[in-house]
């Protein structure tokens, strides 16, 4: 089912939305943030902006959280955190919802991440299809953009004065239905001249990441240890790489206690932070042995998880939206495209030829 | 959810990030990629910088020792008695050390008030003395050279000449440029004694025998203008540098090649190859390039600190008013006797960091105000901190975290963090940067110049500032120079600070230089031990260790452990990670080898922050007179594996 939804209607639509409203707005530097619940004007339209600088499912999966406070009192008692509120993404770009799809997947594949999977539960993506993809984006290469054809609840495309309206799930549909008076009904051939848009914008991108050709590296092993120790050297451990994807979902547990408790009662809380497996102390074990002591093996790690075909079998696809954040975060030139294109051809490359 | 834009506080690169807030406080950092000098990049420590303002081991109230216990107190009460006590001293007793993690405005209040309102030059900072060759060498250089340069000035050039600057992640924005200057098709001439991941991407890598970097340099100058001594011949200095003639030829060729050079090297390696000497050589050849047609150059001296630059020019340093004025320019004296309402100003040279520890150990120096915990890692010896700290008469420490320093202090003021505290840094490319308060205070912690000011006031002398803007609008008017910096203009040139030093410095180039005195090795003790940083300088601040991640790493690291490289490793029967024993003539002791592949064979490395529980083993440090650095001794040694 298609619709319309005319440009000047868009505020209204916007504000008659229940729960909270996180839409992307450009700060005084010209950084794009999703901000919650921003006055209406300030939300940029699809051609104000490419993406994000850190993808909006970290609204879902945030950089440090409290998972419950406790006090130690004879008896413990837990302090849960609130129920989320509903909230509707506005402008989230193609290659964060086909990321936030897989995280739902992960988060409730055998264990049940509550904290996610509630907040999911309750959240509505409105995404806006790219018609004007950024010097880093390469979604096509990863199944990732930059039109969708599933895993959107409402996706926009762009039109000039309107948009057009796709709807891709219950939910989506759900939030039109209440709202039938900011739509009418597409005219057919939007939709021929939506597959156009398309596959014009597909000529748009700058850079490509030639994901099957890796993968196939990878799995037949053919990319020399001296490659990797070479690659290995232009990375820095910062964990930047981990961070900004939106598909990385590791993380670590923290208990803090207050100082302030007197008469021997302890109260604190529990909080998970965003963790990276670059990192040496991610991967040590209790006994104080550490499986991926050294740089180089970490570094081949990460990029055997995203790519290699054991992890595609369990995850479902390759482990990369084609984003583009790990290029504008990586020190050394070492991000996907780059590290991608390095096994495709089985020698260090230049910047410039991703 | 809140995002505010601020500056992270650990390093020198002074990356630009927005931190985000909900209801329970910090909770992340963006990197701000609109920022000129990270461009959307932050390090492990710029990731976790909001992680301390989590942490609740914290000091949240003063601190007083009264009838010999230690307690609690109230913060007026405590003021009061700190302001009696310090009355009690004459001006040239009392002493005041600073942090190069203190904002601009707390850096120049802590020289105001210890001139202004104690009378004393005694002021000064941990690691001050490692700026003061790079402060030397401004003075040396002419047109046409750009000191320092930015880090994108470093993008810019044709070719990079990095000297001793160690691994990537020491100032991972610098090292950002260098890597993408390689892979752009850049040139790199890595002079390092570390086999260090710069090396597979360098043009050429030279790495000179530990301490010769100096004379290498002095050679290279001599290569490309014989009227420069060389007192050696070329034999001699292959045989002292460990460099071939033909690679030092190769090496000044491709500084001839080049049309745009920038050089970086590292103010705070201990390997000696920036020692004062060395820099000084290198401002030497710069001198030469730039007489054989080399076009442009930029330095960039990299600093470990977040405002070691801004501490410097706000004058914490013995013998440096604000504005980098010497104490015994009369006009600037003036200038700031009027606009701090005193009569005069202490003239003499005042005694730094090195030099008030040994004061205090002759009785000279009674009272010391201590603000930060730089100095833990800058005299890395506990034994002898304690004993000194304890002559003390009144010490009085300004600090957010328990230490030995607050242990052994008379009065505690809580300090507020990064993230708590307001006002600007200057980076190690000269930018000032903004930093903003992103989180309530916890306890009665304030900003050291607050502090100050309210222990002016309880002195009976009036020093009070509504704000951390006024402390700033007052050292622009001091200071004429700084009037014009705007730290909000990120990406614009005004806030960058560029002085020209007309005095202070006579500016003399050294002419003798010596061959480095090392140990011979032997059948017995085929290593040659060295003490050097390493890593992330995480031990070199405090806040590093109480955010939990970052702490999670560092804990990693945390027994003693000698690094060789895995040939030499495997050659002496040593596993990596696992429990060894290091011999030397002085005597042995257990430590865990660890392989790492930018140690050169034939040397083993000590880390720095393990110095002081081996140093029965290693020997002892020396104080160096000129520059008030600690020299690490060079001894040598056996390793073998033990059960």
């Amino acid at each position: 089912m298609a619709l319309l939804l005319r440009k000047e209607r868009l505020d209204d639509f916007l504000q008659s939305l229940d729960g909270q409203l996180a839409a992307p707005v450009r700060l005084e530097h010209g950084e794009v943030h999703f901000a919650i619940n921003p006055p209406v004007e300030q939300i940029l339209q699809d051609s104000d902006y490419v993406n994000s600088t850190i993808s909006p499912v970290a609204l879902l999966f945030p950089q440090t959280e409290v998972l419950f406070k406790f006090k130690l009192n004879g008896k413990p008692q837990i302090e849960l955190p609130k129920e989320p509120k509903p909230l509707i993404i506005f402008g989230i770009r193609s290659c964060d919802v086909a990321a936030m799809r897989y995280l739902e997947m992960f988060f409730s594949r055998k264990f049940i991440d509550t904290p996610f999977v509630e907040r999911a539960e309750k959240t509505t993506l409105i995404s806006v299809a790219c018609q004007r993809p950024g010097r880093n984006c390469f979604c096509p290469c990863c199944a990732g953009g930059p039109f969708l054809e599933e895993g959107h609840d409402l996706q926009l495309v762009d039109f000039g004065d309107a948009f057009l309206v796709e709807v891709g799930s219950e939910k989506g549909m759900r939030l039109i239905y209440a709202r039938g008076q900011f739509f009418e009904p597409a005219p057919y051939e939007l939709n021929e001249q939506r597959n156009k848009l398309a596959e014009e914008t597909l000529q748009k991108f700058e850079i490509a990441s030639h994901m099957g050709t890796g993968v196939r590296k990878l799995t037949s092993r053919a990319v020399s240890d001296e490659l990797w120790r070479m690659m290995a050297a232009r990375c820095i451990e910062c964990g930047g790489c981990a961070f900004v994807c939106p598909l990385c979902t590791c993380f670590d547990v923290v208990d803090h206690s207050l100082p302030c408790s007197s008469n021997g009662v302890i109260c604190g809380w529990r909080e998970r932070c965003w963790d990276c497996c670059q990192f040496a102390g991610y991967s040590m074990e209790a006994a104080g042995v550490n499986p991926r002591p050294d740089k180089v093996s970490r570094f081949k790690r990460r990029f055997y998880h995203k790519l290699s075909y054991f992890y595609m079998e369990m995850d479902g696809r390759v482990g990369c939206v084609g984003c583009g954040r790990c290029i504008q975060v990586c020190f050394g030139v070492v991000d996907m495209p780059a590290v991608v294109n390095t096994l495709r051809e089985e020698k260090l490359l230049g910047a410039r030829l991703r | 959810m809140v995002s505010m834009r601020t500056t992270c506080g650990f390093c020198g690169c002074g990356c630009g990030l927005y931190t985000v807030s909900d209801d329970n406080g910090v909770i992340g950092v963006i990197p701000s990629d609109a920022d000129p000098v990270n461009e959307g990049r932050l390090c492990i420590r710029g990731w976790h910088v909001y992680q301390p303002l989590r942490n609740m081991d914290r000091i949240f109230r003063p601190v007083a020792v009264l009838n010999g216990s230690k307690r609690d107190v109230d913060y007026t009460d405590a003021l009061s008695r700190v302001a009696e006590g310090l009355k009690k001293f004459p001006p040239n007793q009392i002493g005041i050390i600073g942090s190069a993690t203190s904002t601009n405005e707390d850096a120049y209040l802590i020289a105001k008030f210890g001139r202004a309102v104690i009378g004393t030059n005694h002021i000064d900072f941990p690691g001050r003395s490692r700026l003061m060759p790079t402060l030397m060498m401004l003075r040396l250089l002419g047109e046409g050279v750009s000191m320092p340069c930015t880090f994108a000035d470093l993008m810019d050039a044709d070719l990079l000449l990095c000297i001793g600057i160690g691994d990537p992640n020491r100032y991972p924005q610098a090292s950002a440029r260098i890597f993408k200057a390689v892979v752009e098709g850049g040139h790199l001439l890595l002079i390092d004694t570390w086999h260090s991941d710069f090396a597979p991407y360098a043009s050429l890598h030279i790495s000179p025998k530990p301490f010769s970097g100096a004379l290498l340099l002095r050679a290279l100058a001599g290569i490309l203008d014989s009227t420069i001594k060389v007192p050696f011949a070329d034999e001699q200095i292959s045989s002292i540098t460990g460099v071939s003639s033909e690679q030092l030829r190769a090496a000044a060729d491709l500084l001839l090649s080049s049309k745009r050079l920038a050089a970086v090297y590292d103010t705070a390696s201990l390997m000696h190859m920036c020692s004062p000497q060395c820099v000084y050589e290198l401002a030497r050849l710069i001198k030469v390039l730039r007489e054989r047609g080399v076009e442009w150059c930029g330095i960039l001296p990299m600093v470990e600190r977040c405002n070691s630059n801004g501490a410097l020019r706000m004058g914490v340093a013995p013998m440096l008013l604000p504005g980098l004025k010497s104490v015994t320019d009369n006009e600037t004296a003036q200038k700031a006797c009027s606009l701090w309402g005193i009569d005069s100003l202490p003239q003499d040279v005042g005694m730094g960091v090195a030099q008030m520890l040994s004061a205090i150990e002759n009785g000279e120096l009674k009272a010391l105000i201590i603000v930060g915990d730089d100095l833990l890692t800058d005299v890395p010896d506990e034994q002898r901190l304690k004993k000194v700290l304890s002559k003390v008469e009144l010490l009085i420490a300004i600090s957010a975290y328990r230490s030995l320093l607050t242990e052994a202090a008379h009065f505690v003021f809580p300090r507020a963090i990064w993230g708590e505290a307001m006002g600007t840094f200057v980076n190690m490319e000269g930018r000032m940067r903004c930093l903003e308060k992103v989180a309530e205070r916890l306890g009665e912690a304030r900003q050291e110049w607050q502090v100050l000011c309210d222990i002016a006031t309880a002195m009976g002398i009036k020093l009070s500032y509504s704000c951390s803007d006024e402390v700033l609008d007052e050292l622009k008017r001091l200071v004429p120079e700084y009037a014009s910096i705007e730290p909000d203009k990120i990406s614009n040139s005004a806030c960058l600070i560029r002085e020209r030093l007309s005095h202070l410095f006579d500016g003399v180039m050294h002419e003798e230089i010596a061959a480095p005195e090392l140990p011979l090795v032997s059948d017995e003790f085929p290593l040659l031990l060295l003490v050097e940083r390493y890593y992330l300088p995480w031990h070199a601040d405090t806040l590093a260790l109480h955010s939990s991640t970052l702490w999670r790493e560092f804990r990693l690291r945390f027994t003693p452990h000698v690094f060789v490289n895995s040939v030499q490793g495997h050659s002496l029967g040593l596993r990596d990670g696992m429990p060894a024993l290091l011999k030397t003539p002085q005597g042995s002791a257990r430590v865990t080898s660890v392989f790492n592949e930018a140690v050169p064979t034939g040397i083993a490395i000590l880390p720095e922050m393990f110095f002081a529980q081996l140093r029965g083993v290693v020997g002892q440090e020396k104080f160096d007179e000129l520059t008030g650095t600690i020299v690490y001794p060079a001894t040598v040694a056996a390793m073998e594996r033990t059960r």
